[in-house]
C-alpha cells in the first residue's frame, strides 16, 4: 500500500430540500404514498413540458457560494438521453456545457492539518424514479414519486488520497450544506449520494492509473471500507501484472467487497443537446448578491469563531459543530446566558453524553435551552450539586419538564447552611475514628473516605464544598 | 460520408430499435442519401456566428416553489400495460 | 337548412341569435362526418360530450347568457394534442389506445369559451411527414379529390374543414405541416409566431419549432381562432407574454402601401407551371391593389431544408425516447427482458416513417457528430434568423408558394423519402425562423385542384398576414369559387 498512491474523485448526489421538484410543482415529500406526487411533466406523458423552480437556482447558487465557487453568469440545462424504467422521459434534465458553479473548495480539517479538496463542478439535474426488485416474480416496481427531485451533483478534483481525506470531505459538504439549509444530506435517506471514482499509481509517477466507479455506497463508513478495499484490489491486480479496466463496480457492504455491475452499459453515448423546452437562465450580480446575503455562517467560519472570539478548545469548537442540532442548541442557550465557555463545557459534557446513548446518526436535543439554563444556573448558584444536577438532567432529558420544579419535587436542592453541613461533619468524624488517625497520620485518602461518610449522612444535600471546608478545620 | 451497417447497427441500438439485414441495408442507402443532402451544411461558413438556443430572445421565467395539484394515483398508472398496486411494473430490473 | 357549409362566423351568429341551436348545429356536423368517413379524416368521435357542451350551450344562450364566439360551434382537434378523457394516439400504434389525462393549454381555452369538441383528426404519425400516408390507422383522403393525398401532417385537420366536417380545425406545424395540407385541400391555415400559442399539452416532434395553429375556410374565421388559443401559459416556457389583440377586429380594409418581398432565392427552388401562373397572378393582385412588390434577397434559403433536418429529428429522437411501453402506451407481447421490451415495443410500435427520423436524430446528436451535424445546424439557423431579418427591412411580408406542387395522388411521393422532403422547401424556413405564415387558396390547377399562397410575417405580425390573405380572399374569391 505505501509504494503506491491513491487518487480519489467524488461525485456527490445531494437532494435539495425544496417544497417542489424541479421541473414540476408536485410535492417533494420523502416517504409519500407510491405515485401520489406524480404528474404528467414528471411521469413524461406525451404532450407534458417542464419549468425549472426557483428555490432549486437558488440553491444550487448558495452551495456553489458556501465552497467558494463561481457562478456561471448564464445557466444552460441539457439532456442526457438514456433509457431506464425509472427514468420518465428517456432523459435526464442536467448541466454539461455551463454548470451553474464552477471552481471552488472543500475546507476540512484532518489530524490538525487544514486541507481542501478542489471542486470541478456543482450542476443542477433531477432525480429519477424509485425501483423495488422481486426476483421471485422477475419484475420490478416502480414508483415516480422521486423522478424530478432536484438535486445538485458536485464533482471534485481528484485531489483525494485516502478515505480518510474523502470522508472528511464528504463530512465537511454535509455540515455545511445542512447548515445553509438546502438539503437534509441523510445518505440513509438518499438526499445525499457519493460515487468514488479511485485509481492508484506508483508513488512518484506522473500519471495516473485507469480509474473505476463504485456506487451503491450508503454511509461514510461504507465510503470509508470501499475505497480501502478497492485502492488495495488494484494493488493488489497491478502486482499481479493484470491491467485496471475502467469499469463499473457495485459496493456491497453486508459483504466487504465489490463486484462488477451486470448490466450491460451498451452505450455511454449521452447524446447531450441544449433542451430547447428550457431557455438559458441569467445569473446577475444582483441576484447572487441578494443571496449571499441570506446565507448564514458556515461550519467552518463558525468553528473558527468560536475558537478566536469565544476561546473555546479546538476540540469543544468541533463536537458544537459537528451536530446542526448541537449548534442550534448552543447558540440558543448563548441567547439566554452569555457565558461560551460554561455553556459549552456543560454542553460538551452532559449534553453529548446523553446524545451518544440515542441510536439515531443526528439525535436532537431533547431538552430545551430555556431548561438547560436553568439548570445551568441553579448549579453555579450553588443550589445544586454535580451529581444532583446530573440526576436532574437525566431526568428532565425527554420530558423537558422543568428543572427547577423538579429539583424543588424531589428534594434535590443543595444545602448550603455551614451549620448543618458542620453537624454532618461532626456526626461523620466521631463515626470514624480509624479513619480520622488514619488522616491525622499523614493519610490523604482519608479525607475522602470522611468526605464520602459526610454526604452519606445528608444524603447528598450539603454543599460539598462547604463540608470540605469545616472537615479540614476540624481535623486540625 | 461513408454509411457502414456498423454504423446503422450502433444507432439501431441507440435507438432501442430493430431492423432486420434487409431493412438495414436498405437502411444504409436511404441514410446516406439523407446526409449528402444535409452535408451541404458543411460547406457553409459559420465563422463568428453565435447559436442561438431558442427563438424567443428572451430568457427563462423560474417559478416559485409551490406545490399544484399532482395526478391522482389512478391516473398516474391509468394508461400504465402492467401495474401492481400503484406501481408501475416492468420486468425485473438487472443491476 | 344545411348549416354546415356555413364559415364559423356565420354560425356562430345564427346560434348567438337562436336562429338554430348549437344540438341542431352539431348534430348535422355529426351527419355529416358519417356520410364522410370513408375520407378517415377522423381518428375518433367525441360526439356524447360535443352533444352535451352544444346543450348546454343551448341552455346558457337561451338563459339570455352573452357567451364567446366560440360557444357551440364544432371543432376538431389534432390527434396529438390531448383533451382529457379522449385517445390522443398521435396516429401511431404506439399511442393507439392511450387515454389522456390531461388537457393541454389550448384545450382548457377552447373549453372555457364552450367550443365543441368533435372529434380528433388523423394525421401522420408523430407529426413525421408530409401526406397523412403515415398514419397506422390508414391514410386521409383528399376531400376534393379522393385519390390524392390531403397533405401532412395536420391531413386530418385540413380535410375535416374542407370536407364540411366541422367550422374550424386544430393543427400543429413544424415544418409546414398546417400549410401545406391547408394549400392542398383548398382551406386556411396559419402558423402562429413561435412562442404565440402554448404547447403545453402538444406531443412535441421538434420543440423549438412546433406550433400549434388553426384551420379555417375562410381568413376571419381563423384570426377568430387565433384569438381563442393564443397567449401567455405559464406552465410553458418558451411561450411569449405578448398580449394577444383581438386579431379579427384588427384586419384592415386597404393594402395600400404594404410592401411585399419577393425573393429570387426562394423561387428559385422550383414549382409547377400551374403554380407559378397562379402565384404570379396573386402578385400581379396585389400589385394593382396598392401593394408594393419588393426584390429581397434570402440567400441562405437553400440550406433551410438540411437544417431543419438536422435540428427537427435531433429534438424529435429525444422527444420519442419516452415511448417504451413502460408507463402507458403500447407494449409489445413476448418479450423475455427488459432490454427486449423496450426494443421489441419501438420496433413494432413506431412506423417506418418515424424509425427514420429516430435513427437520423440520434446520429446527428452522438458523439464524433454532434459538432459537425447539430451545432452546425445551429449556426446555420442563426445565419437564416439573419437573413430574414435584413429581408423584412424592406418588407412587411414575403410571399411564396406554399407547395411546389398541388396536392398529389396517394403513393405518388411515399416511396421516395427525399422527394418527399422536397415539397416542404418553401414552408421549412419559417419554421427555423419562428415567423408566423399563413396559406390560403389562391387560384387552382388545370385538374381543379386547390394551389395555396403563402405569406410570411414578421414576428408577432400575424395581423399583416391577415389583412392581405383576406383581401386576397374578399376580393378574388376563396375556397368555394
Amino acid at each position: 500500500m505505501n509504494n503506491y498512491e491513491i487518487t480519489v474523485g467524488l461525485e456527490i448526489h445531494v437532494e435539495l430540500k425544496t417544497e417542489t421538484k424541479a421541473f414540476c410543482r408536485c410535492k417533494n415529500q420523502f416517504g409519500a404514498p407510491i405515485n401520489t406526487n406524480t404528474c404528467p411533466i414528471c411521469m413524461g406523458m406525451p404532450g407534458a413540458i417542464p419549468t425549472i423552480n426557483k428555490t432549486c437556482v437558488e440553491y444550487a447558487i448558495k452551495s456553489g457560494l458556501a465552497f467558494d465557487c463561481d457562478i456561471n453568469n448564464v445557466a444552460i440545462f441539457e439532456r442526457k438521453n438514456y433509457f431506464y424504467p425509472d427514468l420518465s422521459k428517456a432523459y435526464q434534465i442536467s448541466q454539461l456545457e455551463k454548470p451553474i458553479c464552477i471552481n471552488g473548495k472543500i475546507r476540512y480539517k484532518l489530524n490538525g492539518e487544514e486541507k481542501f479538496t478542489r471542486i470541478n463542478n456543482i450542476h443542477m439535474e433531477e432525480d429519477a424514479g424509485k425501483s423495488v426488485h422481486d426476483a421471485k416474480l422477475n419484475k420490478s416496481f416502480i414508483d415516480y414519486n422521486r423522478c424530478g427531485v432536484p438535486l445538485i451533483e458536485i464533482v471534485t478534483e481528484p485531489d483525494i488520497h485516502s478515505a480518510d481525506e474523502a470522508v472528511a470531505t464528504l463530512t465537511s459538504i454535509k455540515e455545511t450544506l445542512v447548515a445553509i439549509g438546502v438539503s437534509d444530506c441523510k445518505m440513509q435517506e438518499g438526499s445525499l449520494r457519493c460515487d468514488v471514482n479511485l485509481s492508484v499509481a506508483p508513488k512518484g509517477s506522473d500519471k495516473l492509473g485507469n480509474r473505476t466507479e463504485m456506487k451503491n455506497l450508503n454511509s461514510f463508513k461504507a465510503v470509508k471500507r470501499a475505497i480501502e478495499f478497492e485502492a488495495q484490489r488494484q494493488i493488489n491486480a497491478i502486482e499481479n501484472g493484470e491491467v485496471i479496466h475502467q469499469i463499473t463496480l457495485k459496493w456491497d457492504d453486508d459483504l466487504g467487497k465489490n463486484e462488477p455491475l451486470r448490466s450491460k452499459e451498451t452505450s455511454n453515448d449521452y447524446r447531450y443537446f441544449p433542451d430547447p423546452d428550457l431557455l438559458p437562465i441569467s445569473i446577475t450580480p444582483e441576484y447572487i448578491t441578494r443571496i449571499k446575503h441570506t446565507m448564514p455562517e458556515l461550519p467552518y467560519d463558525r468553528k473558527n469563531r468560536y475558537m478566536n472570539v469565544f476561546g473555546l478548545p479546538k476540540q469543544d469548537a468541533e463536537t458544537l459543530t459537528s451536530n446542526i442540532n448541537v449548534t442550534n442548541f448552543f447558540e440558543d442557550c448563548l441567547k439566554l446566558k452569555n457565558q461560551p465557555k460554561v455553556v459549552c463545557n456543560w454542553i460538551c459534557t452532559d449534553v453529548m453524553r446523553k446524545l451518544k446513548e440515542s441510536l439515531e446518526e443526528e439525535p436532537n436535543v431533547s431538552i430545551s435551552a430555556q431548561n438547560f439554563v436553568e439548570l445551568i444556573d441553579m448549579f453555579q448558584n450553588k443550589e445544586i450539586s454535580i451529581n444532583s444536577a446530573r440526576e436532574l438532567l437525566d431526568r428532565v432529558w425527554d420530558t423537558n419538564e422543568s428543572a427547577k420544579q423538579l429539583a424543588e419535587e424531589l428534594g434535590l436542592k443543595q444545602n448550603n447552611s455551614a451549620d448543618d453541613a458542620k453537624k454532618f461533619v461532626l456526626e461523620a468524624i466521631a463515626n470514624n475514628p480509624q479513619a480520622v488517625a488514619d488522616f491525622k497520620s499523614g493519610n490523604q485518602k482519608a479525607i475522602t473516605y470522611l468526605m464520602g461518610q459526610v454526604m452519606k449522612l445528608s444524603k447528598g444535600k450539603i454543599n460539598p464544598q462547604i463540608a470540605t471546608q469545616l472537615l479540614l478545620e476540624e481535623l486540625k | 460520408m461513408e454509411i457502414t451497417t456498423e454504423l446503422v447497427e450502433h444507432l439501431a441500438e441507440l435507438s432501442r430499435i430493430e431492423f432486420t439485414a434487409e431493412e438495414t441495408e436498405n437502411f444504409k442507402n436511404e441514410f446516406e442519401k439523407t446526409l449528402h443532402q444535409i452535408d451541404m451544411l458543411e460547406k457553409v461558413d459559420t465563422n463568428g456566428i453565435e447559436l442561438k438556443l431558442n427563438l424567443l430572445d428572451a430568457e427563462t421565467e423560474i417559478k416559485e416553489d409551490i406545490a399544484h395539484q399532482s395526478l391522482s394515483k389512478n391516473d398516474a398508472i391509468k394508461n400504465a400495460p402492467d401495474s401492481f398496486g400503484s406501481s408501475v411494473a416492468v420486468p425485473l430490473m438487472v443491476d | 337548412m344545411d348549416y354546415t357549409k356555413l364559415s364559423l362566423l356565420e354560425v356562430s351568429k345564427k346560434i348567438h341569435d337562436r336562429e338554430v341551436t348549437s344540438l341542431e348545429v352539431t348534430n348535422q356536423i355529426i351527419e355529416r362526418i358519417k356520410a364522410t368517413e370513408k375520407l378517415n379524416a377522423l381518428n375518433s368521435y367525441n360526439f356524447d360530450e360535443a352533444i352535451n357542451v352544444a346543450k348546454q350551450v343551448d341552455e346558457m344562450l337561451d338563459a339570455g347568457k352573452d357567451l364567446p364566439v366560440l360557444a357551440g360551434v364544432p371543432i376538431v382537434v389534432k390527434d396529438n394534442i390531448n383533451v382529457l378523457g379522449t385517445k390522443t394516439t398521435c396516429s401511431s400504434k404506439m399511442l393507439e389506445n392511450y387515454v389522456s389525462v390531461y388537457d393541454a393549454t389550448v384545450i382548457e381555452k377552447l373549453k372555457s369559451q364552450y367550443a365543441v369538441i368533435v372529434g380528433k383528426a388523423n394525421m401522420d404519425e408523430f407529426a413525421m411527414g408530409s401526406s397523412n400516408e403515415n398514419s397506422a390507422f390508414g391514410p386521409c383522403l383528399n376531400p376534393i379529390d379522393s385519390t390524392r393525398v390531403p397533405g401532412g401532417s395536420s391531413g386530418g385537420s385540413a380535410c375535416s374543414v374542407g370536407a364540411y366536417q366541422c367550422y374550424a380545425a386544430l393543427g400543429t406545424d413544424t415544418g409546414g405541416s398546417i400549410r401545406e395540407p391547408a394549400s392542398f385541400c383548398g382551406v386556411v391555415g396559419l402558423k402562429p409566431t413561435y412562442g404565440r400559442v402554448s404547447r403545453y399539452g402538444v406531443v412535441a416532434f421538434a420543440n423549438s419549432l412546433d406550433q400549434v395553429g388553426p384551420l379555417t375556410r375562410t381568413v376571419k374565421d381563423n384570426a377568430v381562432m387565433l384569438s381563442a388559443i393564443a397567449g401567455y401559459d405559464e406552465k410553458e416556457t418558451t411561450s411569449a407574454n405578448v398580449p394577444v389583440p383581438n386579431y379579427l377586429s384588427e384586419i384592415k380594409n386597404s393594402i395600400k402601401g404594404l410592401k411585399i418581398g419577393i425573393a429570387k432565392e426562394f423561387f428559385a427552388l422550383g414549382m409547377d407551371i400551374d403554380v407559378e401562373i397562379a402565384i404570379k397572378n396573386a402578385i400581379e393582385f396585389y400589385k394593382q391593389n396598392g401593394a408594393e412588390i419588393v426584390d429581397v434577397s434570402l440567400k441562405n434559403i437553400d440550406l433551410a431544408l438540411s437544417a431543419y433536418y438536422i435540428i427537427s429529428s435531433a429534438e424529435a429522437s429525444s422527444n420519442l425516447g419516452r415511448f417504451d411501453g413502460i408507463r402507458y402506451g403500447y407494449r409489445a407481447q413476448g418479450y423475455k427482458d427488459l432490454v427486449d421490451l423496450y426494443v421489441k415495443t419501438r420496433t413494432e410500435g413506431f412506423g417506418k416513417e418515424v424509425k427514420r427520423r429516430i435513427m437520423l436524430g440520434n446520429f446527428v446528436l452522438s458523439s464524433g457528430y454532434y459538432d459537425a451535424y447539430y451545432k452546425k445546424a445551429k449556426k446555420v439557423q442563426a445565419l437564416l434568423q439573419k437573413d430574414f431579418e435584413e429581408a423584412f427591412k424592406q418588407c412587411d411580408v414575403l410571399l411564396s408558394p406554399t407547395s411546389p406542387s398541388v396536392a398529389f395522388k396517394l403513393g405518388e411521393k411515399s416511396n421516395d423519402h427525399i422527394k418527399m422532403y422536397l415539397s416542404d422547401v418553401y414552408t421549412v424556413p419559417v419554421n427555423i425562423v419562428g415567423s408566423p405564415a399563413i396559406s390560403f387558396p389562391c387560384g387552382k390547377d388545370s385538374d381543379g385542384m386547390p394551389i395555396g399562397l403563402q405569406l410570411i410575417g414578421k414576428k408577432f405580425d400575424e395581423t399583416t398576414l391577415y389583412t392581405l390573405a383576406n383581401y386576397f380572399e374578399e376580393h378574388k374569391g376563396g375556397q368555394n369559387e
